[in-house]
């Protein structure tokens, strides 16, 4: 467990320590960020293996770059950005589409999971069915923002394209989960 | 009367509702992962401390002895010339003229030019914050041995000794203002490469990079360096300070106006560069316009 000056330590020093050999710095990270990128990367890939197979290699390219990692953005920026790429990468690899829409994969989780079905409220499921329904990029800009916290520009940079393409994918997004979610809100 | 809309940073009504979600969804990750990170960050680290305390006598020598050995050629270079010019009582630029006429200078293109300093760059001795430069000696003796030689060269022969004499040491390409005010994302990459191989490599990761560079005037490179954990590197630091107090060069030693760059170097490597980009005014001809 960390101790309790990490919880209150920013991830750049965490890192900048973890550079420097704490691996108690690096286990303060991982445990603080683990959910918020599995969970950008499995509302992307719609799978669950997948995502964590992609988990774990955005985490060992963390470690990877340690020594030459220089806190000139935001930790979280940075982590996002290499889990977008981890995404293009196994797009690379299996030539498939990066960011597939979700309707199977969901729906097997449902039969696989009856007491997650049981817990979940019936709004919440509709939010997320609604964003995994999004067109891929609109989706990937969606969950930059929410789920890394992620400015316009830091997505656009994150992402290779420029800022006002990036607030349009946004707000088109915006509008069609307005429109998914007519009957919830 | 309705509120106006929140400005496109701000979370809205839907991020809000999808971060609420997703912290109720009860999914996770496989616990095999947490530990198989986990083990590697141990590992690594562990490796990292190692191969520090191994290797870091064998570094120090090896860069001494780069060092000694570039002082050395330019040494002897120099002398060559030096000699050949006072005993045959020729001008030396007819020693030059037999190698680098115009019409040879001519017809070497400008990346085989730049190819030939790629030697003398990557045998450089790299400095603690690992800053990629020309060595030093060779920068004041190339001068030195033009100035040596010009005492019996014509003026307009100067230029031809200085090019084929220190070839391997000096940046070669004529330089033009255009490219001096604006290098191509190219040239930039190219010196990325020569200076930062690891960037570029099978082992390079993915992520941002930040780098401060300054070219020389004719679009090579004059010093870079990857901005290092504990480093000067502030984001909000003017880029024309953050060179000087990176790579101590000052604001009026600099040709054009600092900027950043943006480069997507790699496309199966790494994955962005950031370049604080400063031109170096031509020390070698101050008359250029620039």
């Amino acid at each position: 467990m960390p101790r309790m000056a990490e919880a209150d330590e920013s991830d750049e020093a965490l890192m900048l320590r973890y550079s420097h050999g704490d691996v108690t710095a690096f286990e303060t990270l991982y445990h603080r960020h683990e959910m918020r990128v599995w969970r950008y990367l499995y509302r992307s890939v719609c799978n669950r293996a997948t995502a964590d197979e992609l988990l774990q290699e955005v985490w060992f390219s963390v470690v990877r770059s340690a020594t030459r990692y220089a806190p000139t953005a935001r930790f979280t920026t940075w982590l996002f950005t290499l889990a977008h790429h981890a995404l293009i990468d196994r797009h690379r690899r299996t030539k498939s589409d990066p960011l597939p829409d979700a309707f199977a994969e969901l729906a097997a989780d449902e039969v696989d999971e009856p007491s997650r079905r049981a817990q979940s409220v019936q709004h919440a499921d509709a939010v997320i069915a609604a964003v995994e329904q999004l067109p891929k990029v609109q989706r990937d800009v969606f969950l930059l923002h929410a789920e890394g916290e992620m400015t316009l520009e830091e997505i656009a940079v994150a992402t290779g394209t420029n800022y006002e393409t990036v607030k349009s994918r946004l707000r088109y997004a915006r509008s069609k989960l307005r429109e998914l979610l007519q009957e919830h809100v | 009367m309705t509120a106006p809309p929140p400005p496109d940073d701000l979370p809205d009504e839907f991020t809000e509702a999808y971060r609420r979600a997703s912290e109720a969804d009860l999914r996770r990750p496989d616990a095999r992962v947490a530990a198989s990170v986990l083990k590697e960050a141990a590992r690594a680290a562990a490796q990292r401390g190692r191969s520090f305390a191994e290797s870091g006598f064998g570094h120090w020598k090896w860069k001494a002895a780069a060092s000694i050995a570039a002082v050395g050629l330019i040494g002897i270079l120099s002398s060559q010339i030096y000699r050949n010019s006072s005993k045959q009582g020729t001008p030396a630029s007819a020693v030059v003229a037999a190698s680098t006429t115009p019409a040879v200078r001519n017809a070497v293109p400008d990346a085989e030019l730049h190819e030939g300093s790629v030697p003398a760059l990557s045998a450089a001795p790299k400095l603690p914050t690992r800053v990629a430069a020309a060595p030093a000696a060779a920068r004041s003796a190339a001068p030195a041995a033009v100035a040596a030689a010009s005492a019996t060269v014509p003026d307009n022969h100067t230029v031809s000794l200085y090019q084929s004499s220190t070839r391997a040491l000096v940046p070669l390409t004529a330089p033009s203002a255009q490219t001096a005010a604006s290098p191509s994302s190219e040239r930039i990459l190219m010196a990325l490469r020569i200076a930062h191989p690891d960037l570029f490599g099978a082992s390079a990761t993915a992520g941002a990079v930040r780098v401060a560079m300054v070219l020389n005037a004719d679009g090579s490179l004059y010093k870079s360096v990857i901005e290092v954990p504990g480093g000067v590197g502030k984001q909000e630091m003017p880029i024309a300070e953050e060179l000087k107090q990176v790579l101590g060069v000052g604001g009026d030693e600099l040709q054009s106006f600092p900027r950043e760059r943006l480069l997507a170097a790699d496309q199966e490597h790494a994955a962005t560069i950031v370049v604080e980009l400063g031109v170096r005014k031509d020390t070698a001809d101050a008359t250029r316009a620039p």
